[in-house]
């Protein structure tokens, strides 16, 4: 034993060296020294900035977080154009690269830990303010503000993580449990409803507002059992006033708060010189709002309530809330032209969205809802070709093929050089010769015709490229390759495309098709179209408890596709996750046929996914999994209805026994399977309509109790806030 | 450490060794605990351990129980108690050889850093600083073993030395190597120290839990 002198400072620093479980990283010329603290995004250290001689703070993004490398890239972006602030109350990004993020190392305490004064609280929120606004003359939104993201040194105070926090919402969101979470409550009631097109400058002033009311308070601003219900109370619910504050303070704070954005302050910079008028003693500027207001709030939330609690559920996965504007302004055609572009686009994406999830219902009706908006501005202000165009795109997702033509047709005719409306024209003829070519029959004989129209008009819409968004333009790119029988070309637009939008379910379909031969390109690709289907947008982490919020699981259980995929892919045999995978994207597929009016081919696809899904259990074995078994009584019972439709009682009666046998498996490996009771009651109750019509009263009493049975069940295991409980409640009130 | 023999000698050589691991601590907790000066508490140090060899402590069924530090700490209090009863000076046999700690000594003797802690306080602090130590020196050892001590060498000075605001490049032109192998040796370094401290701890516990709290406690509080 040497005599080695130790000193408490080394002790400390050998104790940190011997606890850390520093990743074995090179991250260039920062060396990790300890780790610091753990957030979503991934673990933030301590890190010697060699070059410099600086110690800063180093944020791996974790590998588990699900960033795709697209996403990753836009992290990049972003850090790198939050970099370029530079303001002593805004910590610096340095350095950002796809696997981490380099930035000033703050020595201080999250305000919410930090014990302060009232006046000191004020002031170090006006000047987060400034900081704030600094970041918004540059066009950053911080999207995230909250107490734990501003950190205060002496009397100091640091705007962390901006340029962070734009794709972190969902996944903290979703993967925390109500008691532990602040972060919603923090949200502006546009961000917990998933309006990500109406975030802006004023959510952070919302952002500031709740911040200065959750620390004059000592708590968040809404609280709740699960995230759900803190989003509803955050789109719902008006802060209560402040107890024990100036009520100056609150006025500002709940004045920032404001459920609609221009009521609140309209700058960060107005809410901070209110802070200051408020600190110098003078009036402030905020007004406390109106009786009438409070009322008027009062009835909205009311009639509201039932919309925004199934909007918020909707909202998690980023599915926006529709916003219809109000009256047009008359007599104004530019501007009543740009309001109708705007809410077609936004109907677009919001379809778009639904259509990922599968759920055709809303697709259909946010499309149905453009139309009938597109009408209007027809029959006020006339021939517009934009009106036209944006007419035959809602169309054509609607599948309405003809109208669609003879909208854009007009378009067209109306303004030549409408590129966009060519573009679409292009895209248009050729989903419609590809239907014709599924469908046969009369269209058939004009395939060739349409595809050959399809390349020009998208040839020729591509000559002015920069009028398209550039997903687009690429996806135009891969058509034109593919009709031109350039493959290679067309893989490589498709996968370019891949890169810019990861969840382009067309490219999805068609890159798969272009390598028939490539088992691990489709299982790659047909898994992430699963994800889509699930509500999880490629980027997105999921949430291991209830993979999907309810209300998207219903609507899917409902098709009969999902609940539950094989996540634990890396324990079932390689062949049973492509069988199963392939399975799903069938049962997929026969959704958009059904949409399109194929039923033949519907029945065809059903056919091959049963088939798959027999493979699959076929090779696991009697100790398969759970989601095949389920999955494959779906089917069985969806066989049955189409049976029983043609008029075979005794086959759809041999389905449903069938269809019942597979629910009874799942049970019994998965006795909390809430989908499963529900569709084995759907098997029991379709028994029991039917040997009652045939006068066996006997066994039709019996299934009837075994449907109530399951019905009650399912009713135990499944969430109070599911969408579907009063049908399934329905159902169970006729079968007692 | 070694599970003690039958053999008398194989026992002498398990206990010195025991003491030479950790007869600061025990000093630290005596000195607390009883307020005496240097010579008094390394002569009472030395009657601990000596008690404990002619006791056979090791051979108890509670050795191989529970982390180490624990058992320490409750033998020592169960000494204390036995030696309140008699005059262990004269029970100790004339033949009998003191156990050698001189080597091990050093500025431990010091308790200016013990003030004001109690003497369960004072034997957690030294046992820490004694886990440290020890993993120290065998990094070096392996270190010099292989002909790599400047892996060391840059560790003990960035680490160990506290020199304010020492970068890699000043550690790089100490050593005459590129500031690359400065951060190369270093993350070897702290690697192995954290394999040799971990491996330390796990020589006073007998299970994987027991591992677990008493990594804890090492790394739980303040040095």
């Amino acid at each position: 034993m040497t005599d080695r002198p130790l000193d408490d400072a080394a002790m400390r620093r050998l104790l940190d060296v011997g606890r850390e479980d520093l990743p074995d990283l090179d991250l260039g010329k920062y060396e990790l020294i300890r780790e610091i603290g753990r957030g979503g995004m991934g673990i933030v250290y301590e890190a010697q900035d060699q070059q410099l001689g600086r110690r800063v703070a180093v944020k791996l993004l974790s590998e588990h977080a699900g960033f795709s490398a697209t996403l990753r890239q836009r992290f990049v972006r972003e850090a790198t154009a939050a970099g370029r602030l530079q303001h002593p109350h805004i910590a610096q990004v340095f350095d950002a690269t796809p696997d981490f993020i380099a930035m000033q190392l703050v020595a201080g305490t999250p305000l919410h830990e930090t014990p302060l004064e009232t006046q000191e609280i004020v002031r170090l929120l006006r000047d987060a303010a400034f900081a704030v606004q600094h970041a918004h003359d540059h066009g950053i939104v911080h999207r995230d503000l909250k107490p734990s993201n501003l950190l205060v040194d002496g009397d100091h105070v640091y705007v962390m993580d901006f340029g962070l926090a734009k794709e972190t919402q969902v996944d903290s969101t979703l993967s925390m449990s109500g008691h532990v979470l602040g972060t919603p409550g923090f949200m502006a009631p546009e961000q917990a409803q998933g309006r990500v097109r109406d975030v802006d400058e004023r959510s952070d002033v919302y952002g500031l507002g709740a911040t200065l009311w959750a620390t004059l308070s000592g708590r968040p601003p809404f609280e709740g059992e699960d995230v759900i219900e803190v989003m509803r109370r955050v789109v719902d619910e008006e802060p209560r006033a402040i107890a024990g504050v100036d009520s100056d303070l609150d006025t500002i704070a709940r004045t920032a708060m404001a459920k609609e954005p221009e009521r609140r302050y309209a700058t960060a910079r107005a809410f901070g010189e209110d802070l200051q008028r408020f600190l110098d003693g003078q009036p402030i500027e905020a007004r406390p709002p109106s009786r009438w207001y409070r009322l008027s709030r009062f009835a909205a939330r009311h009639r509201n309530v039932l919309r925004v609690a199934a909007a918020v559920a909707v909202s998690m996965i980023l599915v926006a809330a529709v916003v219809l504007y109000g009256e047009m302004a008359r007599h104004d055609a530019t501007r009543a032209g740009l309001r109708l572009s705007n809410t077609v686009a936004e109907l677009l994406a919001d379809a778009e969205d639904h259509r990922r999830l599968s759920d055709f219902d809303e697709q259909g009706r946010l499309l149905e809802l453009g139309v009938t908006d597109c009408d209007r501005f027809l029959r006020e202000f006339g021939e517009v070709a934009q009106a036209h165009y944006l007419r035959g795109k809602l169309l054509r997702r609607l599948a309405s093929y003809p109208d669609s033509l003879a909208a854009l047709d007009r378009a067209l005719d109306l303004d030549d050089s409408l590129t966009e409306a060519r573009f679409e024209r292009g895209l248009l003829l050729l989903e419609w010769a590809d239907a014709a070519g599924v469908e046969g029959g009369t269209a058939a004989f004009a395939v060739p015709h349409y595809r050959e129209q399809a390349r020009k008009d998208l040839s020729a819409s591509l000559q002015h490229a920069p009028s398209l968004r550039s997903v687009d333009a690429e996806y135009g790119r891969a058509c034109v390759a593919t009709l031109e029988e350039d493959l290679d070309a067309a893989v490589l637009h498709l996968q370019r495309v891949l890169e810019l939008d990861p969840g382009h379910t067309a490219a999805l379909v068609m890159l798969p098709q272009l390598h028939p031969d490539d088992v691990e390109l489709q299982r790659q690709l047909s898994a992430r179209l699963m994800d889509i289907g699930r509500g999880f947008f490629p980027g997105a982490t999921t949430d291991p408890v209830f993979g999907v919020p309810p209300v998207v699981q219903v609507e899917l259980t409902r098709r009969g596709i999902l609940v539950d995929v094989p996540t634990s892919a890396g324990s079932l045999p390689h062949d049973v996750l492509t069988y199963s995978l392939r399975a799903q994207q069938r049962m997929f597929r026969a959704e958009r046929m059904e949409l399109q009016g194929l039923s033949a081919q519907v029945a065809i696809e059903l056919q091959s996914a049963l088939a798959d899904w027999d493979h699959a259990l076929e090779i696991a074995g009697d100790d398969g999994f759970v989601p095949a078994w389920h999955n494959r009584g779906v089917l069985r019972l969806r066989r049955a209805a189409m049976v029983l439709e043609a008029g075979d009682a005794l086959a759809a009666f041999g389905q449903r026994v069938l269809a019942t046998q597979d629910f009874d498996r799942a049970l019994a490996a998965e006795p909390n399977l809430a989908f499963a009771y529900v569709n084995r009651a759907l098997a029991s109750a379709a028994h029991a309509e039917q040997q009652e019509r045939g006068g066996q009263r006997g066994p039709a009493a019996t299934n009837r109790a075994a449907a109530f049975a399951d019905c009650s069940r399912a009713l135990e295991l499944l969430p109070k806030s599911w969408s579907q409980r009063s049908r399934l409640e329905e159902l169970r009130d006729t079968l007692r | 450490m070694r599970a003690p023999g039958a053999d008398e000698e194989a026992r002498r050589g398990d206990v010195e060794a025991l003491a030479t691991s950790y007869w600061a601590p025990v000093y630290g907790y005596l000195r607390a605990r009883w307020k005496l000066d240097q010579v008094a508490a390394l002569d009472r140090t030395q009657e601990f351990f000596l008690w404990m060899l002619e006791r056979s402590v090791f051979d108890k069924a509670d050795r191989s129980r529970g982390r180490f530090r624990a058992f320490l700490k409750t033998t020592l209090g169960n000494w204390l108690t036995d030696r309140a009863r008699a005059d262990l000076a004269q029970k100790r046999g004339a033949g009998e050889l003191p156990i050698s700690i001189e080597g091990a000594m050093g500025g431990s003797l010091e308790i200016r850093d013990d003030v004001g802690k109690t003497p369960d306080e004072v034997l957690d602090d030294r046992w820490r600083r004694e886990l440290v130590r020890r993993a120290l020196d065998e990094v070096e050892e392996e270190f010099r073993r292989e002909g790599r001590p400047v892996y060391f060498s840059v560790f003990q000075d960035y680490f160990v030395a506290a020199e304010t605001d020492l970068d890699y490049a000043e550690l790089a032109d100490r050593y005459s190597i590129s500031r690359h192998d400065v951060s190369n040796y270093l993350r070897k370094a702290k690697q192995r120290y954290r394999a040799r401290l971990r491996q330390i701890v796990a020589d006073t516990v007998t299970t994987p839990a027991e591992l677990e709290e008493e990594l804890a406690w090492l790394f739980g509080s303040e040095a």
